[in-house]
């Protein structure tokens, strides 16, 4: 079910905060959700909500085995089998296609694939599961002794499908107790809207031109620019429109859950882009691999294994694919760079030069993660720099570019913290009729547009 | 002031999600969309099979959406706002000019123009090879308006294709007749009062051209409103059209049959308040149709294969053949040609498409 479609909207969402606000007290409340994400999620995957409920149940269970016998043997030995329960999903899922092909590629064998579709969302849960038990037994987090409360918590559904990667920690207190105010729900809602409008009105139409890009057999070096900027905002917007329509969710029902985009291409450094980017599976990373391995607090070498281990499985948590793993090894080189030379050099330069420097490398960045394949990548990126022999301009380029102009360039002011900049310098009193006003004109309008049938996936579900 | 915005803030979410659904839930539902010329999705049945193999989820979807409330505003909203506030030149290859409500084709299907090419010459050289064989091709109005860089069909491919490819049939170039402005703002179809040139030029190539009916002995009839199927695809505030139909003394006394044709006259008017209000001219789909014309000036006959620019088009001929058999090769098939239409040698024939069919042409056959 997603977010942007008319069921979500306008069947079960109604439906669902009516159950929730007439449920009594926290117990009810958290039973309303946890039957509604599970409805939420059978939607979209019938059978694998089995694995949903596996998930939750194999959680639990590690957790208090590790919780009884925290600091002796027995409590590593779950934590180790709770990973390996985890990545093992992850891993048959999403990885065993990838492997046979590769396999298949580079040996010649013709070992079948097992043509296994991805459940939606596991990316994003099994990491979360994984927060769970590894901050248990870190000593982080109290095992939750009652199963419907864990299970709220890993299927949840605001955050369930594609983030932001909610860790146990963040939300623990409030699966006890939390309080529903009218400020927390307005903000929710407010979040939510703008969420919605970034994601049908921006992301959406800039999806439209790229795949018109697709399927235009008039390419030029224009075209693929046009094509690169306008993905580049799509996956922006879509991604972090999403996030926001969790977050503001997660308010509606009296959750605070964390941040995961803040105007990542305003940054200065590639370094920086990672730290507004993405935000949760950033610290997931971090807390989870990057500082076990030792982090930068070891020699050099080890610290450049840990970066480069870092960024390879980034990679390929986005996508089974090459494209993804250069993907991944691409930032985490130009993050070594920055750190061992370019950084210092950036902080002398003009900040138009940096901003430059961060757009161009994360456009290119973007084209080689929505490339099909190597091969694919070597096309696309060939194609922005007039590879194969094609025309600097073609018409379609130019008709494209005019017809999508003024959507871009809303999609690149909107992508700054220009207008939220501007919004705050207004004075309470207007606001108290516009922020109603905007939350109902950007509802009407991404209505409007779903209604009409337009293009509307979310690119991170595929993770 | 804070809690005031807030306040309205959950009120107005609370009346738009809380509203619609109810709306969805009481409001009857309809059985199809008038503008957009479909039948609207109705509530999918509940089966543990649609569940588990997502069909029920997917037509749930379909259904909310169809039967949306207040759903043709909200899809006027949409066209205004991507023609008039993001200032796209086109929603879905669908775009404004001059009034007008126009769709671009952006794919050329080569292989299809020359099935089409492939199809006309094999019903030439099997039925027709005692006949006097021509053809023309119908541009899509949108030829009219071309311009630099809106992605378009290759009209010149498709024309050269057939121009070269048909080698049974005569071509006769009706370009020069034509004009945006003899097709309806919101159709893709042309206006049968604007066709005399059209039709001279064909007869005049056919040898016909002084029997024709003359202009002066139509009288237009005329019925409102004509919703062309274009004006439900752009959804935008574009006042419909009004379909223009002409009557003379000989289309009155033509007599018309078919083996699907249930009417007694050229133009059944009860089918303007179906689908589609084209359908006024020869009833619509229709696979073989035979009108005899006593009031006709020769004793010639006219075969025309023909799509639906060809129902507007053939009653024209009505006083200068006295016979004329109206075929649609998408809802007969070649093959069974011979077992229902008896071509008479010496007769004329025309073949009559419109570069949209010809472009999908294997739905010919």
């Amino acid at each position: 079910m997603l977010f942007s479609g008319a069921t979500f909207l306008y069947a079960f969402l109604p439906a669902i905060l009516l159950c929730y606000f007439i449920a009594p007290g926290v117990r009810w409340k958290n039973a309303v959700l946890l039957v509604g994400s599970l409805i939420f999620y059978f939607f979209g995957e019938p059978v694998y909500v089995l694995l949903l409920v596996f998930s939750s149940l194999s959680d639990w269970i590690h957790s208090l085995v590790i919780e009884k016998h925290r600091g002796d043997r027995k409590a590593k030995i779950a934590l180790i089998s709770s990973i390996v329960i985890n990545l093992g999903m992850l891993g048959f899922f999403k990885y065993t296609d990838f492997l046979i092909g590769t396999v298949n590629a580079v040996f010649g064998a013709s070992i079948p694939k097992t043509g296994v579709p991805l459940p939606i969302g596991i990316s994003f849960f099994t990491f979360q599961t994984m927060s769970y038990t590894i901050d248990v037994y870190r000593g982080r987090a109290h095992a939750q002794r009652d199963l419907a409360t864990m299970a709220t918590f890993v299927c949840l559904f605001p955050q369930l499908i594609a983030g932001p990667i909610v860790r146990y920690v963040d939300v623990a207190a409030e699966l006890e107790d939390r309080r529903h105010t009218l400020e927390g729900a307005a903000l929710g809602i407010r979040r939510f809207a703008f969420g919605m409008g970034k994601k049908v009105l921006i992301a959406n139409v800039m999806g439209e031109l790229t795949q018109i890009f697709r399927d235009s057999g008039d390419k030029s070096v224009l075209f693929y620019w046009l094509y690169a900027v306008a993905y580049a905002l799509q996956i922006y917007f879509d991604f972090s429109g999403y996030s926001d329509m969790a977050i503001g969710l997660g308010a509606m029902f009296g959750f605070k859950f964390p941040e995961n985009f803040n105007y990542p291409y305003i940054s200065k450094s590639i370094t920086e882009f990672w730290r507004r980017w993405h935000m949760t599976l950033g610290g997931w990373f971090r807390d989870y691999v990057y500082i076990p391995l030792g982090g930068n607090r070891t020699t050099k070498l080890k610290w450049l294994r840990n970066i480069a281990v870092v960024w390879i499985l980034t990679g390929l948590w986005h996508g089974a694919e090459w494209n993804f793993v250069l993907w991944g090894v691409m930032f985490g080189v130009l993050l070594i760079v920055e750190k061992l030379w370019l950084g210092k050099l950036l902080e002398k330069l003009p900040g138009f030069v940096n901003h430059v420097y961060v757009l161009f490398v994360v456009v290119l960045s973007f084209v080689v993660f929505n490339a099909a394949g190597l091969k694919g990548v070597v096309s696309d990126i060939g194609g922005l720099f007039g590879a194969g022999g094609i025309p600097l301009v073609s018409g379609e380029a130019v008709y494209y570019l005019r017809s999508y102009a003024v959507a871009i360039l809303a999609a690149v002011i909107g992508a700054t913290p220009l207008p939220k900049l501007l919004y705050n310098k207004l004075h309470e009193a207007p606001k108290v009729a516009l922020e109603p006003l905007a939350t109902a004109v950007l509802l009407a309008l991404s209505t409007a547009f779903i209604i009409n049938g337009s293009f509307n996936p979310f690119l991170y579900f595929r993770f | 002031m804070k809690k005031v915005k807030y306040i309205l803030t959950v009120a107005v979410f609370v009346c738009l999600i809380f509203g619609f659904a109810l709306g969805q839930l009481l409001l009857p539902d309809r059985a199809n969309s008038e503008t957009e010329r479909r039948e609207l999705a109705q509530a999918p049945e509940l089966s543990a099979k649609a569940l588990f193999n997502r069909q029920f989820s997917d037509d749930l979807e379909s259904y909310l959406l169809d039967q949306f409330p207040l759903r043709e505003g909200f899809r006027t909203v949409n066209a205004l706002f991507r023609f008039d506030v993001l200032r796209q030149m086109d929603s879905n290859g669908i775009f404004l000019k001059d009034g007008g409500i126009y769709k671009t084709e952006t794919v050329t299907n080569t292989d299809q123009i020359q099935y089409a090419a492939r199809l006309y010459n094999t019903v030439c050289q099997d039925l027709l090879s005692e006949c006097n064989v021509y053809f023309t091709v119908v541009p899509d109005k949108s030829w009219f308006v071309r311009e630099e860089g809106r992605p378009t069909l290759d009209y010149d491919g498709l024309f050269s294709i057939m121009r070269s490819s048909v080698t049974g049939a005569r071509y006769i170039d009706i370009l020069d007749t034509l004009s945006a402005d003899k097709y309806y703002r919101t159709d893709t179809h042309w206006m049968q009062p604007a066709l005399f040139d059209t039709v001279a030029a064909l007869a005049r190539a056919m040898g016909t051209e002084d029997a024709l009916t003359p202009e002066s002995a139509y009288t237009a009839r005329t019925l409102s409103p004509f919703r062309g199927v274009y004006l439900g695809q752009a959804a935008v505030p574009v006042p419909p059209d009004s379909l223009t139909y002409l009557t003379s003394p000989d289309t009155d006394a033509a007599i018309v049959s078919g083996p699907m044709y249930k009417y007694d006259t050229l133009y059944p008017t009860e089918l303007f308040e179906g689908m589609d209000g084209y359908d006024v001219f020869l009833g619509g789909t229709q696979p073989i149709i035979e009108i005899e014309c006593p009031g006709a000036r020769t004793d010639r006959e006219l075969y025309i294969f023909r799509d639906s620019f060809g129902s507007s088009l053939a009653p024209l001929f009505a006083g200068a053949y006295k016979k004329i058999t109206v075929i649609d090769l998408r809802y007969v098939s070649s093959a069974y040609l011979p077992n229902a239409v008896t071509f008479t040698p010496g007769s004329d024939v025309l073949f009559i498409n419109s570069t949209l069919v010809l472009n999908t042409a294997m739905i010919m056959r």
